[in-house]
Parts: C-alpha cells; sequence; structure tokens
C-alpha cells in the first residue's frame, strides 16, 4: 500500500440509499396496476405507457445535454416514474401526439424549467395531465376508454356516470371497481393492485402511510357527507340499491383516489417535508377531491386537489417546522 | 419506559471485527512524541527542552489557563526536539520529542500505592485530577478538573458514565468494561465525591449485553445506588445531549451545557483514568484504542502509550493491499488523515483502517425527509444544506445550525449522498468567524471611545 491515503470529511460510512433506487422502486411498486391496465384495455395501454416513458426519458436526456448536465442523471428513474406515472392517468384511446406533448410538457416545463430533480414545486405528471386535460379537453372527458370485455354503449367513468346520471353506464358491483374492471385512466382503475403497490412503498419506508390514509379517509367520508349539487347527480340505481358500507368502497375505489393517494400526494419532492405536514397534505387533499367530486365541474377531483395542495406545501413547511431541542426563552440582553 | 431519544439512524456496527478481542499491550515504541495539544482549551507550554533527561509520567507540557489541561511523558528517557509537527487536524502543532531509553523509571512522587479515597479531600481530589492531565476521553478532550468545577449556582444531581460507544468499529470502551470494571466504578464513586452527585447512572447500549452484565455486578459490589441502564442501540445515543435525555429525559438547552440541567457526563475511559491519578497518582499517559477495519488484517483492542506513533500500531496489526483510508476516531465522526506520521493523544479512541471510494458528485436534495428524521437535535438538514450551498448564512444562523452536534446521521442517510454536514461545518465556521470579527470590532469601538472620553477629560 503507498502513501496516498483518500482524505474526506466525516462521515465516512454511508447508508445504501440513492435517488436510483428509490425511484426505481416506485415504478416496482406501479408495475401491477400498469400491467392491469394493460390487461384490461389492451394494446393501446401498452403502446401509451411505452410511449410515454419513452419520449420523458428522451425528453430528459434532451434537457440535460442542453444544461450541460451529467447525462447519467438520466438514469436515476426520475423521469421514468413520470412518464408511467402519466401514461397511468390517462385514458387508453387518446390520440398518440396528446401522449407525446403531455410526457413531453411533464418533463420540460413542470420539472426542467423549475431547476431539474428537487426543484418542481407540482407534481410532473399531474401538471402534465392538467395541461393536456385545458389543451384537448373534449378528448380527455368525452370518451373514456372501457375494458375491452365490456360491451356497453356508453363510456362513462363510474364517477363520471353517477353525477352525470348516464342510465346506461353500469351496473357497477364493488368487486368490479376494486379489481379495475371499470372504465377509467389506464393505471388508475385496479384499486387492489394500487393498493398492493402502495402497501410495498409503505412497508419499504418510502411512503408515509399517515398521508394516504388521512387523504383517502377525508375523501370518502366527506363523499359521504356532501350532498351532490344538482337534482339529476347522484340518482342511479345501481348505486342507490348500494349498501353502506358498498358505498364507502364506491368513492374510495372509484376515479384516481388510489394512485393519488398512495403514489402522488406521496411524491417526496412535491409534499412536505415532515409527518405532521403529511398529514395537513392529505387532508387538504381530501377535502379538496370531495369538494370537486360533489359540488365542483369536473367528475373526479384527485388531479386538482393534489396539485393545488403541492402549491400549499412551502407554507405547510413553515408552520411545521420540528420542535427545537431544548428550547429556552431568549435572554434579553441587559 | 423505554430509555431513548428522537431521531437517530441504525449503520451497521461492524463491531464483531474486535469486540471478542481481549485488551492487548501496544508495543513499547522507541521514539514518543507528546504533542502540546490534546486536549479543548489553550495547548500546553512546552516546560522541557533538547537534551534534557525526563522520567516516566513527568511533566514535560504545562496548562496555560484554566482550561487546558497539563502533558506527561510516557516514557523515561531524553528529548530529542522540541519543535513543530504534524497534528491530527492537519495544522502542525509544538511536540516534544523523547528517545525512550527502555528503563520505564516513574518520575518522584508517582505510580504510589493506593490512597484511601474515602479519606481524601475533595480539593485533594481535584489537584490529582489536574495535576494528572486528566481529559475526556471519548474524543472531546475536555479538561476534567474543568468539568468537576461547575460554577456557583450549578447543582449536580446526576452523573451519568458513557459506556454507549455508539460508533460503528469501536470496541475499546466495551473491553475496559469488560476487564477493568471495578476501576471504572471507583472512578464514578469518585467523581460523584468531588461534585456532590446523588444519582449515579451507567448507559451502556444493547449490542454489549456482556459489559452489561460485568458492570451491574461490579456495581452492586460496592453501591447499589449505581443503576446501570441498558439503551436501544442506536447512532449517536453516546452524545452527551442524547444520553441525558435517554436517561433522564431531561433536554440540555439551546447554547447551554449538561450542568444547566444538573447532570455530568463522562466517559467510561475518563472514569477509569480518574481512578489511576486519584488513588495511585499516575497521569494520564496511556489508553485503550481499537486498531479495526476492513482494512486492518488483525484488528485490535491495543492498551498504548500516549505518543506512540501510530505507523507503529498499524504495523503491529498489518494492513491490507487495497487500505487507503485511516481515520482517527469511528466512522460517523472521526478525521481522515492524508500521513500516518503523527501519534496516539488522549483522545485518540479508535484508529479505522478502511477501503475507501472517492466521494462522488452530490445531487440535489430531492426533499425526502429522513434527514429530518434522523436529526437528534429536531434540526432541519436538507434546508440547512441548501441554504449553505447558496451562502445564505443569516437564514441558516436562524434555522438553529449552532445547535448542530456535527454527528453525521443525516449525512449518513441521505439518498442524494450530499455532504451536509460538511455544509453545516462550513456555515458554522463562517458564523464564527464573522462573531468574531463582531466581537473584534465592538472591543475596537469601546477602546476608542475610552480614549476620547480621557482626551476630554483631559482637556477640560
Amino acid at each position: 500500500m503507498d502513501d496516498k491515503f483518500l482524505v474526506s470529511t466525516s462521515p465516512h460510512i454511508r447508508s445504501d440509499e440513492s435517488i436510483p433506487k428509490i425511484m426505481w422502486t416506485v415504478v416496482l411498486a406501479l408495475a401491477p396496476a400498469a400491467v392491469a391496465g394493460c390487461y384490461f384495455f389492451g394494446w393501446p395501454a401498452i403502446a401509451i405507457i411505452l410511449g410515454s416513458i419513452a419520449v420523458a426519458v428522451a425528453t430528459e436526456v434532451a434537457i440535460l445535454a442542453f444544461r450541460k448536465k451529467p447525462l447519467s442523471q438520466a438514469l436515476d428513474g426520475s423521469a421514468v416514474v413520470t412518464g408511467l406515472l402519466f401514461a397511468m392517468i390517462i385514458s387508453s384511446n387518446v390520440s398518440w401526439y396528446l401522449v407525446v406533448v403531455g410526457a413531453f410538457f411533464s418533463i420540460a416545463a413542470a420539472k426542467h424549467l423549475f431547476g431539474g430533480l428537487g426543484c418542481n414545486i407540482w407534481n410532473p405528471a399531474l401538471a402534465g395531465r392538467a395541461f393536456v386535460l385545458t389543451a384537448w379537453s373534449l378528448q380527455m372527458t368525452s370518451g373514456w376508454a372501457r375494458p375491452l370485455d365490456i360491451d356497453a354503449i356508453s363510456q362513462a367513468t363510474p364517477l363520471n356516470a353517477l353525477k352525470m346520471n348516464v342510465e346506461a353506464a353500469g351496473p357497477y358491483s364493488l368487486g368490479d371497481l376494486f379489481f379495475g374492471h371499470i372504465p377509467g385512466s389506464l393505471g388508475e382503475t385496479s384499486a387492489l393492485l394500487l393498493l398492493i403497490g402502495g402497501l410495498f412503498l409503505i412497508v419499504r419506508k418510502y411512503v408515509d402511510w399517515r398521508v394516504p390514509l388521512s387523504f383517502i379517509a377525508t375523501a370518502v367520508i366527506l363523499c359521504m357527507i356532501i350532498p351532490f349539487k344538482g337534482a339529476d347527480a347522484g340518482q342511479l340505481g345501481w348505486y342507490q340499491d348500494m349498501q353502506f358500507f358498498e358505498k364507502l368502497g364506491f368513492w374510495a375505489f372509484s376515479g384516481g383516489l388510489f394512485l393519488g393517494a398512495f403514489f402522488m400526494a406521496t411524491d417526496m419532492v412535491t409534499s412536505p417535508m415532515t409527518k405532521k405536514g403529511g398529514i395537513i397534505f392529505g387532508i387538504g387533499c381530501g377535502v379538496l377531491t370531495a369538494v370537486i367530486r360533489k359540488l365542483g365541474g369536473y367528475p373526479e377531483g384527485v388531479c386538482y386537489s393534489i396539485l393545488i395542495m403541492n402549491t400549499a406545501v412551502p407554507l405547510i413547511d413553515r408552520f411545521t417546522v420540528p420542535r427545537k431541542f431544548g428550547y429556552v426563552e431568549p435572554k434579553k440582553a441587559s | 419506559m423505554v430509555h431513548t431519544f428522537a431521531g437517530g439512524v441504525h449503520p451497521d456496527d461492524s463491531k464483531h471485527f474486535s469486540k471478542d478481542k481481549p485488551i492487548e499491550e501496544a508495543p513499547v515504541p522507541k521514539v514518543i512524541r507528546i504533542p502540546m495539544a490534546q486536549h479543548l482549551g489553550a495547548p500546553c507550554k512546552p516546560v522541557v527542552q533538547k537534551g534534557d533527561a525526563v522520567k516516566k509520567g513527568q511533566m514535560v507540557g504545562e496548562a496555560a489557563g484554566f482550561v487546558s489541561s497539563p502533558v506527561h511523558s510516557s516514557v523515561s528517557g531524553k528529548v530529542a526536539d522540541v519543535g513543530q509537527y504534524e497534528h491530527i487536524f492537519g495544522n502542525p502543532v509544538t511536540s516534544v520529542v523523547i528517545e525512550n531509553d527502555g528503563e520505564e523509571s516513574w518520575a518522584d512522587g508517582l505510580n504510589v500505592e493506593a490512597s484511601d479515597v474515602d479519606s481524601m479531600s475533595i480539593d485533594d481530589m481535584k489537584k490529582r485530577i489536574l495535576e494528572a492531565g486528566l481529559v475526556g476521553m471519548g474524543g472531546a478532550t475536555f479538561p476534567l478538573h474543568v468539568k468537576v468545577s461547575p460554577p456557583k449556582g450549578k447543582h449536580i444531581d446526576s452523573f451519568i458514565l458513557n459506556g454507549v460507544e455508539c460508533e460503528p468499529y469501536l470496541t475499546a470502551d466495551h473491553r475496559l468494561m469488560l476487564e477493568k470494571p471495578d476501576g471504572i466504578i471507583q472512578g464514578l464513586r469518585i467523581l460523584c465525591k468531588i461534585v456532590g452527585a446523588k444519582d449515579k447512572y451507567i448507559g451502556i447500549e444493547a449490542n454489549k449485553p456482556d459489559a452489561v452484565k460485568v458492570m451491574r455486578e461490579a456495581a452492586e459490589k460496592v453501591d447499589p445506588s449505581i443503576k446501570v441502564i441498558e439503551l436501544p442501540v442506536k447512532y449517536p445515543q453516546g452524545a452527551e445531549k442524547q444520553l441525558i435525555k435517554a436517561i433522564l429525559d431531561r433536554e440540555v438547552p439551546s447554547g447551554g451545557l449538561p450542568m444547566d440541567v444538573g447532570a455530568l457526563v463522562n466517559n467510561v475511559g475518563t472514569a477509569f483514568a480518574t481512578y489511576e491519578a486519584v488513588e495511585f497518582k499516575r497521569p494520564l499517559i496511556e489508553r485503550v484504542l481499537t486498531v479495526t477495519g476492513e482494512g486492518v488484517v488483525n484488528p485490535k483492542n491495543l492498551l498504548a502509550l500516549v505518543g506512540t506513533p501510530i505507523k507503529t500500531l498499524l504495523d503491529f496489526c498489518g494492513l491490507r493491499e487495497k487500505a487507503n483510508k485511516i481515520i482517527l476516531g469511528g466512522p460517523m465522526m472521526g478525521l481522515a488523515q492524508y500521513t500516518t506520521d503523527l501519534v496516539v493523544i488522549k483522545g485518540t479512541s479508535g484508529i479505522l483502517v478502511l477501503e475507501g471510494k472517492p466521494v462522488g458528485v452530490h445531487g440535489p436534495c430531492i426533499r425526502c425527509g429522513r434527514c429530518y428524521d434522523a436529526c437528534s437535535m429536531h434540526l432541519m438538514p436538507s434546508r440547512l444544506s441548501v441554504l449553505l450551498e447558496n451562502k445564505n448564512i443569516e437564514a441558516a444562523q436562524a434555522a438553529n445550525i449552532l445547535d448542530c452536534i456535527e454527528c453525521g446521521a443525516c449525512t449518513y442517510v441521505c439518498p442524494a449522498k450530499r455532504p451536509i454536514v460538511q455544509f453545516i461545518k462550513y456555515g458554522k465556521g463562517e458564523i464564527r468567524a464573522r462573531q468574531a470579527k463582531e466581537r473584534a470590532r465592538a472591543e475596537a469601538k469601546k477602546a476608542k471611545e475610552a480614549k476620547e472620553e480621557e482626551e476630554k477629560k483631559a482637556a477640560v
């Protein structure tokens, strides 16, 4: 051994956590629900998932090159997570250009315009969906893809059907809602597989259980309590016939609640730093989701509720600063 | 009640390398070097010069002020040189080089028969502690005679011995507790008698169940009121403030000291050295340390003389081919060295040799919050690291950066591998430099005003 030693500051050991490990574990947790989406919705779903991921990664590589940053950062998995999440929150029957533009927007505008990884305020995938919803609102709201084996004329999601009183849609049982055999975005339908993925992340300590719990509980309770606005909404027979706990299940498993609660509200960059902050965040998202679902213009409120709460995160962080150790009232200098 | 503190991390304890190796005597060096700076406070002034003959235990550097501690020769021989030599912080320090004559002849009045501690006065005991050059041996090296002389008004009701050794790899305290429990207990009794503490505790982490058993038995023989507390394994349980929080459930105030909550903490090694100094008038000239790590062929716990060249100990234990990082201390807070031309000093608890990899480029903060969970001082490490990355010193000070104990838990756990503790050390340094400049400016202003007053009076 020659006399040259490695010198660095303490600590000299590190845990084996890393950004790629976190990102790829999230991809693994999303995989079951993504595969289910491909099973329910067929080839278009597969194409959209692969295409969205490809565009996201390509955009990341291009922008990193433009910003003269090391391209190896594109391999950290964060672009793949954004691409996959974006694919999972759109319907599988949208046009290809919508997927390309949305994935591009998620990475280029919602992430890199703010400074790149760690600097964005809004969840990139949700920001991409909001952009696409505004730019192509007709495509995004008028026709949801339905699972390949449902032979229905109407293409309304359960939430859409209930709000707009679409009689031809359904009936949807609790089982349909839980397993995902319903129209909807290609990754949001299977509550079961999203729950499994979410629990996996909680066990691995990548997700704090308080956030999805407070989000889902608040949303479901308020959805049960707040009445629908308008006389037509909420009148569908198969909904009215549901038992109390079945209705709880309806509000929990419909729409993007599980996907949002387990995978979007828990995104590290755009959620509060502390556990207390996370609970406030989850409750806020739940309140807004229920308000939009019952009183607002859209049938589903998860996307916007998370985006609005993302905006409140710096404020939440400021008010949930950890208690100082050994705090003593400062003495006034005499 | 579970005795613990909020926060902390769980690194691999890596103690299997050396925890079952009994303490061995390190090879006696032919030449030793005694640095004048082995403690917190003012460095010593040498009191010998080239050519002087010295005896074992003779003082070669006198304390410079109250917060200082004398240093002694650990061998008998001749002074070969007094000059500037390499030191652990990278700045050269005045050191006394002594050639060992091999006689091991003690200075007069030292290494005496055991004195009766129960009949000694407190002042006598404190005098022996000062003369023996005792400092905290856990690593901070605070002069012991200062620590056991709290100012009037600070009543100490609890004394805690720190047998936690929470740093991975190190096992010196563990072996000392297994092999010399009676001396440690006696040291605790001496320290408690001096400060008048009624409640006596010994904190030991649960990864040392044999030490817990041995210390409990030794304590019961002599003083059943001594409570040996087994603590859950978590880094940094051995940090003073965290230990007081876990055992007494009291929080040392920000900017304050343990005596502000009626407690004092000392390492078990310090307690043992106290016993040796007060009963046998032996100055602090040797200590137990661990030479360990993946880069060592034969990890050992060694009883080494202060002043022994590190190279001697590394040759004794053998280094592997890929060993390339020498750390004095543990892996979480130890100092990496660029040379082995150093010596064992009073605070050397371990020599860690690792097969290290160069530090890579760190990533951006992804706001995962793991550092918040790890910080046992309830700070916001990620926010501090971002503020200091952008050189915002004022905001960092407002975010309580000065409370940081630099334990490294936040940096250990960060997925982006951000050097958070390094940022904080930079920030603290900046703040202290600014505070020093402010103080100098205030004093210069006061001096100028006083001078103007004088001139006004003279003119009248």
